[in-house]
């Protein structure tokens, strides 16, 4: 008897279920993706360096760029890899709250330069300035790849054993350090 | 103007529509014989029209701001231009989320004065009823097209020029899928409003069952066009050779239609036998649940898909709010009063109720089976945030194990018997039939040189089924004409009733579907090349010479016009094949058009990549080209589908007769 | 490493991959079928990595590691995924089951009560029809 009446309530029960998830969805966006590098070690690789001296630009050849540097060696404090490029829009909205950073020199700030025409980063930041302590290149978008990169601008957080503990998709927040930063920071130790 | 005169019919229609629908429900509790419904089911008749009127007025309206390219209106605005051919500024109207809701709004409209000018016999209290019920969710979709998606909300400043068409939907397959597709969608409202309105009453004769079938058969038959149009448009005009992509709005269009398939098979046994009765109820509710599923699917954004409409939250919200109310509604009148709807005949395991049966249980797998796949990445990450894809290999991979049975249990329906079915009536022609189906395998495999299971699965199957309802239909139309032997061909196909028909054609149509699937997706080519002009190269049984690349000037386009000499192996036959790029002006989209060569049933397809930019080899061009046999079969097939289901309306059952009594 | 380069197994298997895995900045394409930036990308590191012997199962692993289980089009065969791949058959069985129970209590009802729907013989339609034609012709 009580089963005959479960069956018969049983549509109306599937349907309440899906409602729920779909209601939720709506709100959900389907582009954002979490990162799967979370806990994982910065790849360990060695990139060329763009040497900046704030000046305006000259054209930059390739054999210019004689610093290489290693991921490894940032070991030993937290630090944030900001993923750019000068045709990026959103990277605008973002960049003043990195210059804020820099001034603030909380930590240190590394700024990979994201399959870009190496004279217009210059320019780029020539124009809007430099909040980086230091500039990677990734002409071909390779580390990119290595680091789950599908977008710009893409911000992650390094401990100080280069373990990946937070990733920002798009323009990083006015107070991303004491919001998003800290927090994963302190949850990582 | 125009839109002035357009909004205040579509309230006036809401509150008409409203009202008719009170007052059916209402008036017709008061009543409980034939006769003294009569009055009322001449006004509410009267009420349907004027609505439907009201609505056309509106239609017709927008698409007079179109043509007249009113940019005051918003939707004009965004989605026309003085630029666009008149022909794309009607289809603009139903090209944007708006307008296409408006159609919608436009066909269920249609549909109810449909059902409310034909003679089919039932009481009129139940008439009354199912055109109440109609009425009642046409408020719905009106509400939500005035408040949430009006298509004529008035756009100040009003800008000199408009933006344009998407050039996607600037092709006359892309104007006629989504009429197709609703028409489908929409017509399932017709079996809903049948259910309420039986559950409504309470009581149950066999004829609601018999009044439902033809009504279902053309939903189906449209919705199958719509699907095939839309998967012959992406095949066409995307480039990438692919036909269906198991995209979440493509799901969200095969969900009812795997749902009305099992309908029309499950009141057949409502209607012959009077079993199933509630199971058929239930699914005559869940198929146009559906319907409104796949509209909020696609118009919400809660799915990330190629066809997106633009979107925002409190758009699906109003969506899926309406999807409750009118579901939920009906599910709990279905828990309520299906119990009161009784048993019907008894059969045994081999008649031909439990063939159709298992239909049923196949396509109830199958529903889940896109159901789950589509819903599950949502699910999941609503629950736990983990992001999932599930794709192709997914769908593929529970599909054939699902259809093939499907299509061998269709080859033992014609030969089976209501109620029971000696195992022995299925051995000869079953035997014939699977000889038959192996030879032409055998054939085949030999003319190609290939093998692969998948499709030899597919093709024995397919072939079995065909000729063992080609073999029935030979027999029982020599049968038909046993009693008067000098009688021609035509006279006897005559004598078959036009349902039969219906499922001979409906069924070979699957048979040739499968066919060209399991062919198209074993023997199918592909090359890529980069050619330069009065270069060649092969695909297939096909050789293609590149000749070069013209540009050409349209009225809202820039087209590299490429041209390609298509030869056979003797050389004798040669098409010219003229693939094109089109830049749009306005929008600065970039669209490929793909040249196709079909005959009946292959195709050669030939698509412009980029133009290579090296000084070395100048004017040389990217090419992509496939080899696709037998494709055609799968739109054939959903032709032969979809005529099958449209011929059983015609049967002469469901023609009223002189003296009002039932056959 | 571009994918003209590649001799003809490797572009079969290149294919094969490139279509399982999913472009992360379109709305719902392979990245075969993508001609996004970074699906063109991703698919130059998966012609480099076939050049390289790697298996597809590999590359797979790589591009999931990396971007997560959203890249891969199939999904896993886990435990988290049963219901997924579990469902469909689940629903079948009990459908199945379902039916016989049907079939089994109609066949319990003849036994005890005649419905209206039985009194007719039911004969198939040609015989009926050819019964019919008989009647009137005599």
């Amino acid at each position: 008897m009580i089963k005959k009446r479960l069956r018969l309530y049983l549509p109306i029960l599937v349907l309440l279920f899906l409602g729920v998830f779909l209601l939720r969805g709506l709100w959900l966006d389907p582009k954002k993706l979490p990162s799967a590098l979370i806990g994982k070690p910065a790849p360990a690789v060695v990139l060329p360096v763009l040497s900046f001296t704030g000046s305006e630009v000259a054209a930059v050849q390739l054999a210019d760029i004689q610093t290489l540097q290693n991921i490894d060696a940032l070991k030993g404090q937290p630090w944030v890899l900001n993923v750019f490029a000068s045709w990026c829009q959103a990277c605008l909205v973002e960049h003043p709250h990195f210059i804020a950073l820099a001034k603030q020199r909380k930590i240190k700030l590394v700024g990979l330069a994201y399959k870009d025409d190496l004279a217009n980063t210059r320019r780029w930041l020539a124009q809007y300035g430099n909040p980086y302590d230091l500039i990677l290149i990734d002409q071909q978008g390779q580390y990119g790849i290595e680091l789950g990169v599908y977008g710009v601008p893409e911000t992650f957080l390094m401990s100080a054993n280069n373990t990946i503990i937070h990733k920002q998709v798009g323009p990083i927040p006015a107070d991303y350090f004491d919001s998003m930063a800290l927090p994963a920071i302190e949850a990582s130790r | 103007m125009i839109s002035f005169i357009s909004q205040f019919s579509l309230a006036l229609a809401t509150v008409l529509a409203l009202f008719g629908a009170v007052a059916g429900f209402v008036a017709v509790r008061g009543v409980y014989v034939h006769e003294p419904a009569v009055p009322l089911l001449v006004s509410l008749q009267r009420n349907v029209l004027l609505v439907t009127s009201l609505v056309s007025v509106a239609f017709l309206g927008l698409i007079c701001s179109f043509v007249l390219s009113d940019f005051s209106v918003r939707n004009v605005a965004e989605n026309s231009n003085l630029a666009l051919p008149v022909f794309y500024k009607v289809a603009a109207s139903w090209g944007s989320h708006e307008g296409s809701f408006l159609l919608w709004v436009l066909m269920f409209a249609g549909w109810t004065q449909a059902v409310a000018w034909s003679g089919f016999e039932v009481s009129a209290c139940f008439k009354v009823r199912v055109l109440a019920t109609l009425q009642l969710v046409l408020v719905g979709f009106l509400l939500y097209l005035l408040t949430a998606s009006n298509p004529f909300e008035y756009l100040n400043p009003t800008p000199v020029d408009g933006r344009d068409l998407n050039p996607l939907l600037q092709d006359i397959i892309m104007i006629i899928h989504p009429p197709m597709l609703y028409m489908g969608y929409v017509g399932f409202a017709v079996t809903f409003a049948f259910a309420v309105a039986g559950l409504l009453e309470g009581r149950f004769d066999m004829t609601w069952a018999r009044w439902s079938r033809p009504w279902t058969n053309v939903a189906w038959a449209f919705l199958t066009v719509g699907i095939a149009l839309g998967s012959w448009w992406a095949y066409r005009e995307l480039g990438w050779g692919g036909w269906w992509f198991w995209d979440p709005v493509e799901n969200a269009s095969l969900m009812p239609w795997l749902a009305g398939t099992a309908l029309i098979h499950s009141l057949a046994v409502s209607e012959k036998r009077g079993a199933l009765r509630s199971w058929t109820l239930l699914l005559a509710l869940t198929t146009f649940a559906l319907s409104l599923l796949g509209t909020f699917l696609v118009r919400s954004g809660v799915l990330t898909s190629v066809h997106a409409f633009a979107t925002d939250p409190e758009r699906g919200v109003f969506i899926l709010a309406l999807l409750f109310i009118v579901v939920g509604a009906s599910y709990i009148l279905y828990a309520l009063k299906t119990g009161e709807v009784g048993q019907g005949g008894s059969f045994k395991a081999t008649g031909r109720e439990s063939l159709l049966l298992s239909n049923n249980v196949l396509m109830s797998a199958a529903l889940v089976a896109v159901m789950l796949g589509t819903l599950y990445p949502l699910v999941v990450e609503v629950i736990g945030g983990r992001k999932m894809s599930v794709g192709q290999p997914y769908f593929e991979a529970m599909f054939a194990p699902i259809l093939l049975p499907a299509v061998l249990l269709m080859a033992l329906g014609p030969d089976s018997r209501w109620r029971e079915t000696r195992l022995a009536q299925y051995i000869k022609p079953g035997a014939v039939a699977l000889g038959v189906a192996v030879l032409v395998l055998l054939g085949a495999a030999l003319f190609n040189g290939h093998f692969s299971l998948l499709w030899a699965v597919g093709v024995v199957c397919a072939v079995f089924m065909a000729v063992a309802t080609l073999a029935h239909a030979a027999v029982a139309t020599r049968k038909a004409g046993a009693a008067a032997p000098e009688s021609g061909l035509l006279y006897r196909i005559r004598r078959l009733s036009l349902s039969y028909w219906g499922m001979v054609l409906a069924h070979l149509g699957v048979a040739v579907f499968v066919v060209g699937v399991s062919w198209v997706k074993t023997f199918e080519t592909e090359t890529d090349a980069v050619l330069k002009p009065g270069e060649t190269t092969e695909i297939g049984p096909w050789r293609v010479t590149f000749i070069g690349v013209d540009s050409v000037q349209r009225q809202n386009h820039v087209a590299a016009l490429g041209v390609f000499e298509l030869t056979r192996g003797d050389g004798t036959l040669i098409h010219l094949l003229e693939p094109e790029k089109r830049r749009y002006q306005s929008s600065e989209q970039i669209m490929t058009e793909s040249a196709i060569h079909s005959d009946w049933f292959s195709d050669v397809y030939v698509s412009l990549g980029d133009a290579v930019q090296s000084s070395t080899s100048s004017g040389a061009w990217g090419v992509r080209l496939y080899y696709k046999p037998l494709i055609n079969l799968i739109w054939w097939g959903c032709a032969l589908m979809a005529l099958g289901g449209l011929v059983t309306v015609f049967d002469r059952r469901y023609r009223p007769r002189k003296n009002g009594a039932m056959a | 490493m571009n994918v003209n380069d590649l001799n003809q197994t490797e572009k079969e298997q290149y294919k094969e991959v490139a279509s399982e895995l999913r472009c992360l900045v379109c709305q719902n394409q392979s990245l075969a079928d993508s001609h996004a930036s970074l699906a063109v990308d991703l698919k130059e590191k998966i012609a480099e990595q076939i050049r390289a012997g790697k298996t597809s199962e590999e590359i797979k692993s790589y591009m999931q590691d990396r971007y997560g289980e959203f890249v891969i089009y199939k999904p896993a065969f886990s435990m988290e995924n049963a219901v997924l791949w579990l469902g469909p058959f689940v629903v079948l069985i009990i459908a199945v089951v379902l039916a016989r129970r049907l079939i089994k209590s109609g066949q319990n009802q003849s036994e005890t009560r005649k419905s209206s729907a039985d009194t007719q013989p039911d004969l198939d339609w040609p015989e009926r029809l050819y019964a019919e034609e008989k009647k009137k012709r005599q």
